[in-house]
């Protein structure tokens, strides 16, 4: 395969990966509302491309399997099919079918699917459900769009009827039993099958509804800004130039200050402004809207209550809303679970509901919105809400808080990110593993983000998920140490100080010690840290930088602070992949570069291997210390 | 190896001559103002800003043991090792030689040489002698470990 092929066949399979994440939504488009005759054709015409496509690259393959579901979709298009609960199942099965099998084409392209299985369902939904297409084409056209009891009811009978002909049993047995030599075929139909909605429940349970009717329209009715994708790579470079380019100018305008040429200075100050404009635009390049992520929350949503037989309708508010991609990325899968969490632990079942007095669809509000810098999403189920005295017998039970500690009520609900928690009792498919709401934390702090819960016992859980609006860049603190400067990032610090000579104290096997307001806090130099070598300064001519976002509180005492800074942050290459302490560099206003201090992992890294100089550096200093004193 | 189209970018460090394909090379510099890295072996000589780019730049006299010249012609070659990006110091850039097919020896057997992976293969210029090098093995034979050894 030549270069151009290669190239061909990725171009194709991003493009196929994007197309099959809009269609999963038309699908359920379709569900909420299946008199939209334009949706089913734009349905249509993205298998029609795929298939063009797959064909024209040379994945023929796909090509084939495309091939069958546009025949299915023609029916559906064409009206020889009704729409239901049904048909969209197996649309999304398809389309799960495709999206895992796209992604197996992108990490090998010879790889071999088998979508016999699959495709012969198609088929048999097509031949068996067009003889019933008149019973049901009435019944669709009867039922009203807005849906009264008995369209609930009618729907809540059709699909059981369709899955117990839908051999989806036997397709399984099938496919298992075939000889498929290659493990990627035999993966992915095990993840197609294990996705599959368990049996309908007894429940009806209604179509999850799509985000409010309206909101369709208002979007469709401001046709889309034409767009053209282009490579992150080319993006950074464009990033480092503008950069470059507005220390170049702060560099023209210090030089043009010492000339009297009016003109000169007066451009110079024109440049800045464009300068400017153009740093902020390209700097938001890298921002994306949330809403394709959050609509992949619908699917989610769809597919745990209807497995859990219930009602629950997913609400989204600020799609808009814009957040750095590669932050965005990292925070789909959090959000997966805490939608399953909210669907499966918060709202409660039918019955209970009724007793609570609720109305019987259960509501999950998904929502950002921007809050002084950072960007805030919100998940908030109107359920059962967390019992705190629970949450607390349960954590003693499992020995996670021993039984005499007090917890206040938010410590409590702090519990449910403890590892190897869970409440509910029955470990269900969905959730109740107890491994997820920790790796949630994790993933949220890892993106210097937090998370944070409220909820009121009968009434409502909300997680409030706190991120920074993006990662490439942050606001720093520019500090010295042995004449070396480095950036230590705003969010750790709490306060900086100067301290007196008389707050700095050396205790012999705990190092130096600071005294804070009648706090006493374990300090360390970072000069001593970076093991960099030469004479602190003396207490008053230091700064002392409080630090309180870690487990523990300390200080960190610096030579000076030189300023505060938005700095965009570059990863250092992997030369220095060995490197600890350090999360990156930054490029500082006078075109120099600077490194960015990861105080947890220095700090590690000290108390790992740093004990004995730890112990004996401070000492040197301490009698001279305690002379200056 | 033997391939007549392939160039060399010829340098000195101390008073030996050197060469490294030119295809590696991005461009020379003047040495620029480095930012020291704590915790790194000594010739890991700092970070470099170019244009926008934080570079990391080394010193190969240091790292092979030869005594700079101090002739103040000291340049930096910003090589292209994909991934890696580097700075490398050397004493003084040469010239750029494309030897004959065939003139490119096997480095010699020596029993006292340690560490010579590097090179690559010796070719004569003029009357001298040319090492032709292997950057990234040249720089990072024993840098991983000795990083490791500084985390």
């Amino acid at each position: 395969m030549d270069d151009f092929e290669k190239e061909l066949k990725a171009g194709f399979l991003e493009e196929a990966a994007q197309l099959l994440s809009e269609t999963e939504q038309t699908f359920l488009q379709l569900e909420s509302n299946p008199e939209d005759r334009t949706t089913v054709e734009k349905i249509f015409r993205l298998a029609h491309n795929l298939k063009g496509s797959a064909n024209a690259v040379g994945f023929s393959q796909l090509g084939e399997f495309t091939h069958e579901l546009e025949s299915y979709l023609l029916k559906l298009k064409d009206g020889r099919l009704p729409i239901d609960r049904g048909a969209v199942d197996i649309l999304l099965r398809s389309n799960d079918f495709l999206v895992s099998w796209v992604s197996a084409l992108q990490t090998n392209f010879e790889a071999k699917v088998d979508f016999a299985a699959l495709a012969s369902e198609l088929k048999a939904q097509e031949e068996r459900r067009a003889s019933a297409v008149d019973d049901s084409a009435h019944a669709a056209d009867a039922a009203p769009a807005n849906e009264s009891e008995t369209e609930t009811e009618a729907e809540a009978v059709q699909p059981q009827e369709q899955v117990s002909e839908v051999p989806s049993a036997d397709a399984f047995g099938d496919e298992s039993s075939a000889p498929t030599e290659d493990p990627i075929a035999e993966a992915l139909a095990k993840a197609t099958l294990s996705s599959l909605p368990a049996p309908p429940p007894s429940a009806p349970s209604a179509p999850v509804s799509a985000k409010p009717a309206s909101a369709t329209n208002s979007g469709a009715a401001n046709a889309p800004e034409e767009s053209i994708r282009i490579g992150l790579g080319r993006l950074e470079k464009l990033l480092n130039f503008v950069g470059e380019m507005v220390i170049l100018h702060s560099v023209l305008n210090e030089q043009s200050l010492s000339d009297d040429k009016l003109l000169l200075r007066k451009t110079i100050h024109q440049l800045g402004k464009v300068t400017k404009e153009v740093q902020e635009l390209s700097m938001g390049l890298r921002m994306i809207p949330v809403r394709q992520t959050f609509q992949k929350m619908q699917r989610i949503v769809r597919d745990t209550s209807s497995a859990l037989g219930k009602q629950v309708n997913l609400i989204l508010a600020g799609e808009d809303t814009e957040l750095d991609k590669t932050v965005l990325e990292s925070i789909g899968d959090p959000l997966v679970h805490l939608i399953r969490n909210a669907v499966d632990h918060g709202v409660e079942g039918a019955d209970l509901r009724r007793e609570r007095g609720k109305p019987a669809a259960g509501e999950v509000r998904l929502s950002a919105y921007h809050q002084s810098g950072s960007l805030m999403i919100e998940i908030k189920d109107d359920g059962g809400g967390l019992d705190p005295a629970k949450l607390r017998a349960k954590a003693v039970e499992k020995g996670i808080v021993p039984a005499n500690r007090a917890l206040s009520d938010q410590e409590a609900y702090q519990l449910i990110f403890a590892s190897g928690f869970s409440t509910k009792a029955q470990t269900t498919d969905i959730s109740g593993r107890g491994v997820g709401m920790d790796v949630v934390r994790t993933n949220i702090e890892r993106l210097k983000g937090d998370i944070h819960i409220e909820t009121e016992l009968g009434k409502f859980t909300c997680f409030k998920i706190r991120l920074p609006l993006t990662l490439a860049i942050i606001d720093g603190m520019v500090v010295t140490a042995e004449n070396a400067r480095y950036v230590i990032p705003l969010a750790h610090v709490h306060e900086s100080v100067r301290p007196a000579k008389e707050d700095l104290h050396f205790v012999t096997g705990m190092g130096d010690v600071f005294s804070l307001r009648g706090e006493n806090l374990p300090l360390y130099r970072l000069s001593g840290l970076l093991g960099t070598k030469g004479t602190p300064r003396p207490a008053p001519d230091c700064i002392a930088i409080v630090v309180r976002t870690l487990k523990h509180p300390f200080a960190i005492l610096v030579d000076d602070i030189l300023n505060q800074t938005q700095v965009v942050i570059k990863k250092l290459g992997a030369e220095h992949s060995r490197l600890v302490g350090f999360s990156g560099s930054a490029i500082l206003g006078d075109g120099k570069p600077a490194l960015i201090l990861e105080l947890p992992e220095l700090l590690a890294k000290q108390n790992r291997t740093g004990a004995a100089p730890r112990e004996t550096a401070p000492r040197e200093n301490a009698p001279k210390e305690r002379i200056a004193a | 190896m033997s391939n007549s189209t392939e160039r060399f970018l010829l340098f000195s460090l101390g008073k030996e001559d050197y060469g490294m394909p030119l295809l590696t090379v991005r461009e020379v510099i003047a040495i620029p103002n480095v930012t020291p890295i704590p915790h790194s072996p000594s010739h890991f000589l700092g970070l470099m800003n170019l244009r926008g780019q934080v570079i990391s730049v080394l010193d190969l006299r240091q790292k092979l043991g030869i005594k700079p010249t101090g002739s103040g012609e000291a340049s930096v070659i910003i090589c292209d090792l994909a991934p890696l990006c580097l700075g490398v110091v050397v004493d003084s850039i040469n010239s750029v030689l494309a030897p004959e097919e065939g003139s490119i020896s096997d480095p010699p057997d020596s029993k006292v040489a340690r560490n010579v992976e590097y090179i690559t293969g010796v070719c004569r210029n003029g009357d001298k002698l040319v090492l032709l090098v292997d950057i990234s093995k040249a720089l990072s034979v024993e840098d991983v470990r000795a990083i490791k050894k500084a985390a």
